[in-house]
């Protein structure tokens, strides 16, 4: 599969470490040296998205720590680029109720859900 | 008409003024406590975050006719325009972007955008480069107008044809040496020239200058 993630966050890299049999590109409007393919441009820049190919992706993961850039890249996505398979990082629960298909949103990484459910999860194993 | 403004800077502020004036039932939102220092207007409303939906629904954001989202932020703004209008059909949702080329993606995703860069960038020049006598006549609803013009500088070597816009901008008369004409597609306008040209609605800041 093609993935691609916006924003070059640790869970990001995390989660692309475990994907190694995937192809794996980032796209961020920083430099980083990362292990991957990357990017370097404003995402809300459609040359940068046109570079990127990003309508030829099977998932695209929206990881930037604010919500408001996350749900903005989320509809531009979806709706401009007609992208399949939209994940979006949540940030804050207080802003779930945006976080929906009209805003292009196809899956939530609600990060704190996960942790969540990690910690319960050991809890009931012990 | 009900209208929430959210964001309460010189513009939100300057809107709220001229809404207010206009008898219109208005609420000004902000997340800096600062913005609204020195008065005690109910309509003035302190918000901790702008995208906790508790901040709309508290304020019955079903009922607005209207949202204007003029943060600092442009995609805070472009957020807000479109959740509210989807999620929660208000008729009109305005985003002021303050960087022009991203108002065209904004308005690409249905968001009806203002951007005051742009605006201002377009008054200048028309300052600079449209003189106008005015409107002659107007017809009908006002939509269409003939307008008389001096021949703007970008428009000089170049010809009607190439000049008019189809459905939109017609040239039909030149003036040049005091003598009128009807032009041809083919006659190139030259300095001096006084143009007479039918314009629509859309296009009328091409030739129309206040000053």
């Amino acid at each position: 599969m093609k993935i691609l993630f916006i924003g070059v966050v640790p869970l990001a890299l995390e989660v692309a470490a475990s994907l190694s049999s995937h192809e794996v590109s980032f796209l961020d409007s920083t430099s980083y040296d990362i292990p991957y393919p990357l990017v370097v441009g404003d995402p809300l820049d459609p040359k940068n998205l046109h570079y990127c190919k990003v309508n030829q992706y099977d998932h695209i993961f929206i990881m930037y720590s604010k919500d408001e850039m996350n749900l903005v890249l989320a509809s531009l996505l979806k709706f401009e680029y007609n992208v399949t398979s939209i994940n979006v990082l949540l940030n804050s629960h207080q802003h779930l109720w945006l976080y929906t298909p009209i805003m292009g949103v196809d899956h939530i990484i609600d990060s704190l859900q996960i942790i969540k459910n990690t910690v319960l999860k050991e809890l009931l194993n012990e | 008409m009900k209208i929430m403004i959210i964001g309460a800077q010189r513009t939100g502020k300057g809107l709220y003024r001229q809404l207010r004036n206009g008898h219109h039932d208005v609420l000004l939102l902000d997340e800096d406590q600062n913005e609204f220092n020195n008065t005690n207007d109910p309509a003035f409303i302190h918000v901790k975050d702008y995208l906790n939906q508790e901040v709309y629904t508290s304020h019955h954001i079903q009922e607005m006719d209207a949202i204007i989202a003029c943060t600092k932020n442009d995609e805070m703004n472009a957020v807000l325009a479109r959740s509210l209008k989807y999620l929660y059909k208000v008729p009109k949702a305005i985003a002021f972007i303050q960087k022009p080329e991203e108002a065209h993606i904004y308005q690409k995703l249905g968001v009806q955008t203002i951007s005051p860069t742009s605006l201002g960038i377009k008054k200048v020049i028309e300052i600079l480069l449209y003189e106008t006598k005015g409107s002659i006549y107007q017809f009908l609803d006002h939509s269409i107008q003939m307008v008389c013009i001096k021949a703007p500088v970008l428009w000089i070597s170049h010809t009607v044809q190439h000049l008019s816009i189809q459905s939109h901008l017609s040239i039909i008369l030149v003036e040049r040496n005091h003598q009128l004409f009807i032009p041809l597609e083919t006659t190139v306008i030259e300095e001096n020239d006084t143009i007479y040209c039918i314009v629509d609605e859309a296009y009328k800041h091409l030739v129309l200058e206040t000053k």
